[in-house]
């Protein structure tokens, strides 16, 4: 990039908020993912106006532009592979409107997931996307991974709750799509096309959201089983009986051995499979909900069934799912969280081919599972400084899509493609899907500087 | 020079963030460089070779509070704190320390030349009471705010040993800090007060000098060790119960962080860390003793409310929070209410708050929306630092007084 266009875009936003100095450059060289790669210069903008000038800019110089929020996915989406402009959206953090009346929000990109919530629950309202890594991630890195996480089987995904978008185009002309109405059948659905597009196709700078209600109360219920066919049977049976659990997770004997080893919760080390299932609502139905699972679980062999009695309980297991990941990674030194997701009917058989997968690699793998949607979180397990083991974990991350291909899966529920996957996309889009895609892409972003050499 | 096995964290560093949002400063600035997490990606591609040890890497490290946030948050195990001290050090032996932190330093090092810079604080704060009252500042301090110098040498004042009152029950070694001995003196006669009349015998070492912890965590280890060394040297060779301190500070340091730095230097540990495993808060000494606290009894209608604030030294590197509270819970006329994110940082970290003004306000503005909103009238806590800090900053007509946990205890026993 030469000196004189840097300058231009530095002076955009004020020296305060641009910078290249190696340092800076290094620190937005990544995310979780392994790959790194370091930009040209980093651009903190706090204004749509801002955004625009900046993209009027790289798309005459053909300079590509990354996106970013926190940095939190999984995937690589925020490295930028060929260098240019790294886009901060943090410091865009302000709320800008809560409606308790229409039940709807309106935020900037840079808003921690975790602050909104605790904001619109001062009205006694709840922004149902809720990813694991929610005090971290912004809202603006939700919708560009169109972001699930523990709640997704009964709530949905952010892109369920998005209402309206102000996007900057990569020509930086201002895009706004849908409103503040909540039914909107105007023209296509250019909301949802821009959610889970990992800032390829513009960047998000306001966004509207839908509120629901907070649920009034919540049940959390823990059972054990012997044997895993049982566990996806009972869940397949939970689902069939017309209940919706918040949250319904499975955790595998690998993982329940390594949380059991830290936490000592007295969790049984000599069973396959551990599921947690919550349900929410008004405190007057769920017990009669909770009579219906435990009934299920029971007829399904679960060798024991614990019903949280008191909140501080139920918070005890779910701590105890949530550090599943950390206890794992805390066994060696990297660690991969895959996130292949089958239909809920095929969940044992994943994990059965996810277990022998590892085996047959001599990999290490611990499998998590939000169960209820079929999500898969296989934790793999090894020291990037030994390059044998990573030639082998690789080859296991490919057998571990292909299976969840044949199974009639995805390569992602909820983590997204970026760099981590962008090689196997083409095995589970089609020709002609991966030319629409190529087609979208094209016409909004004819240079191709948007978040260049992922998905698209 | 960076210890070998801390050099192993950086590689379990999963980059995953999740030190990100307990980070004070990067909840300031939101940008990486003042995250825990691009802090310690910059010094893991330094030891690689990618980045040099240059004036970006020091500001970067050195906007860091060391206020373990992140080590403490890190699913991961990553001992970030134990990567900036040593990456400190490197930096500390390029850049050295400004001009201002070189006397510190040397008055720290010398106890005559600190007792008399104390004297010459003391004649300069009476000589110019003019500057006091024009509402300049030192760092965010307004300076008639900065608290004044004792009239002398608070362990010289009291002696070597104070008998306990009544029948001995133990026998505590008290490391009293600089600032008890040089400015809080109140703090110091509460805590003895309170210890003797609980039947302890309280020892004052003379000979003992300044933790030197505001020396190395500046990078500047090697200059702490005949500090350090004293120090132990003076706290080993008593056979007293326990080593009190009223300064969380001095407590983290004697606990946590010199047997680190002395495994860090690949020097002998053993004396580290027999100290260590004595030195206890004085807040956890009395909670053991609650029964036999001779309290006052309650005046009816006169309660005050309480809020507690905790230093990162003590919640973190000492691992007390329950304590402090616990005994100020049960102490008459008190009622304790809990602020939100009671174990955040203030901001101070002794001289963070000078150099980094402007993110150390920053950092202190939500802190004191948080003591606000509590309406306590009062804000206990057990550490010099953030006494100076918080009353520094607290000087709005409606804000609540500052005080040591300990200064509440000896209000309210029954006089003798
Ligand atoms: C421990 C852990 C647990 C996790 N749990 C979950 C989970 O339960 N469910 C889940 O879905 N994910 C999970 N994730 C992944 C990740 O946290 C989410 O994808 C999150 O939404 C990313 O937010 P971010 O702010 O970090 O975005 P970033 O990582 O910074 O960016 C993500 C993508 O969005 C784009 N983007 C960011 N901001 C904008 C913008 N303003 N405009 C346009 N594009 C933008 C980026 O270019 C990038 O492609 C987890 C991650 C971790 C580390
Ligand atoms: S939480 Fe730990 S592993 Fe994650 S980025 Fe921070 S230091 Fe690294
Ligand atoms: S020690 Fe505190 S200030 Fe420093 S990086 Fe960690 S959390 Fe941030």
């Amino acid at each position: 990039m030469h000196e004189s266009v840097k300058k231009e875009l530095a002076a955009i936003v004020g020296p305060e908020r641009a910078t290249s100095r190696p340092e800076d450059l290094v620190a937005y060289s990544l995310d979780p993912h392994i790959e790194e790669h370091r930009p040209d210069l980093v651009l903190f903008a706090v204004t749509t106006e801002e955004v625009s000038a900046i993209m009027k800019v790289a798309f005459r110089e053909e300079i590509p532009v990354t996106p970013r929020g926190s940095g939190t996915n999984l995937a690589g989406e925020v490295v930028p592979i060929m260098g240019g402009i790294v886009l901060a959206l943090s410091r865009m953090d302000r709320i800008l409107e809560i409606d308790p009346r229409n039940r709807i929000a309106r935020v900037q990109p840079g808003v921690i997931n975790y602050r909104f919530q605790q904001e619109v629950a001062k009205h006694g309202l709840m922004y149902a996307p809720h990813p694991s890594s929610w005090k971290v991630a912004t809202i603006g890195g939700n919708v560009g991974t169109n972001s699930g996480g523990p709640r997704t089987l009964k709530y949905g995904v952010t892109r369920d709750y998005l209402l309206g978008l102000t996007a900057v185009l990569a020509n930086g002309d201002v895009l706004k799509t849908g409103g503040k109405a909540i039914k909107n059948v105007t023209g296509y659905d250019l909301t949802r096309l821009i959610c889970g597009s990992e800032g390829t196709l513009a960047v998000v700078t306001e966004i509207t959201v839908r509120l629901i209600p907070k649920p009034k109360a919540s049940r959390t219920i823990m059972a054990n089983f012997p044997l895993l066919e049982d566990s996806s049977d009972a869940v397949a049976a939970i689902i069939g009986a017309g209940i919706v659990p918040s949250g319904l997770e499975l955790m595998d004997k690998v993982v329940i051995s390594a949380v059991e080893a830290d936490a000592r919760l007295g969790l049984p080390t000599d069973v396959e499979a551990i599921l947690l299932v919550e349900v929410d609502g008004d405190p007057e139905g769920l017990d009669l909900q909770v009579r219906t699972i435990e009934r299920i679980l029971m007829e399904n062999h679960s060798s024991r069934v614990l019903v949280s009695r008191t909140p501080e309980e139920a918070d005890k297991l779910w701590t105890a799912r949530r550090n599943a990941v950390s206890v794992m990674a805390r066994l060696r030194p990297n660690t991969s969280l895959e996130d292949a997701t089958v239909p809920v009917s095929n969940l044992t058989e994943m994990i059965r081919k996810t277990v022998e997968i590892g085996r047959k690699n001599n990999v290490q793998i611990g499998v998590l599972a939000h169960a209820g949607d079929g999500n898969l979180h296989p934790l793999v397990l090894f020291d990037q400084r030994d390059k044998d083991e990573v030639r082998r974990v690789e080859a296991a991350t490919e057998e571990i899509f292909r299976e969840a291909l044949a199974l009639g899966g995805t390569l992602s529920g909820e983590h997204g493609i970026g760099r981590a996957k962008a090689r196997f996309l083409p095995m589970e889009l089609d020709e002609v899907a991966m030319e629409v895609t190529k087609c979208i892409k094209k016409s909004v972003d004819p240079k191709g500087i948007l978040n260049p050499g992922k998905f698209v | 020079m960076f210890a070998e096995p801390i050099k192993e964290d950086l590689h379990s560093c999963l980059k995953c963030a999740m030190c990100q949002p307990v980070c004070p400063t990067y909840r300031v600035t939101r940008m990486e460089r003042n995250a825990p997490r691009g802090r310690v990606q910059m010094v893991k591609k330094y030891l690689e070779g990618d980045l040099s040890l240059s004036g970006g890497l020091h500001d970067a490290l050195m906007t860091c509070i060391l206020c373990e946030a992140c080590s403490e948050a890190c699913p991961s195990g990553v001992r970030l704190d134990r990567v900036f001290e040593n990456i400190r050090m490197e930096l500390y032996e390029k850049f050295g320390v400004g001009l201002a932190k070189k006397a510190l330093f040397a008055a720290l090092k010398h106890p005559l030349l600190l007792r008399l810079g104390a004297g010459m604080g003391r004649l300069g704060q009476r000589a110019f009471i003019a500057p006091l009252n024009l509402g300049w500042k030192m760092g965010n301090i307004p300076l008639n705010r900065l608290g004044r110098f004792n009239s002398t040498s608070f362990r010289r004042q009291i002696g070597e040993v104070v008998p306990a009152v009544g029948k001995r029950v133990a026998r505590v070694v008290y490391f009293t800090g600089c600032a008890t001995d040089l400015i809080n003196e109140h703090v110091g006669r509460a805590v003895v007060d309170v210890l003797t009349r609980l039947g302890i015998e309280v020892v004052i070492p003379q000979d003992q000098v300044c933790c030197s912890v505001p020396v190395f965590l500046s990078g500047a280890r090697k200059e702490a060790l005949p500090n350090i060394e004293k120090n132990l040297e003076v706290l080993d060779r008593s056979d007293a119960d326990a080593i009190v301190v009223d300064c969380a500070t001095c407590g983290g340091g004697l606990k946590k962080h010199i047997p680190y730095l002395m495994e860090d230097l690949g020097l002998e540990t053993d004396r580290a860390r027999r100290v260590a495993a004595k030195v206890r808060d004085v807040s956890q000494l009395i909670s053991e003793m609650m029964d036999k606290l001779p309290l006052a009894s309650a005046s009816s209608g006169r309660t005050v409310a309480v809020t507690y604030h905790d230093p990162c030294h003590m919640v973190r590197s000492m691992k007390v929070s329950k304590e402090p509270r616990t005994v100020l819970a049960a102490l008459p006329d008190i009622r304790l209410t809990e602020m939100e994110g009671a174990g955040e940082c203030c901001g101070g970290a002794g001289s963070f708050q000078f150099e980094h003004a402007e993110l150390s306000a920053g950092v202190t503005s939500l802190k004191k929306q948080n003591i606000r909103a509590t309406g306590a009238q009062l804000v206990a806590t057990g550490c010099p630092g953030c006494m100076l800090t918080l009353s520094g900053n607290l000087y709005e007509e409606s804000d609540p007084l500052v005080v040591h946990t300990i200064e509440l205890v000896a209000q309210r026993i029954k006089k003798e």
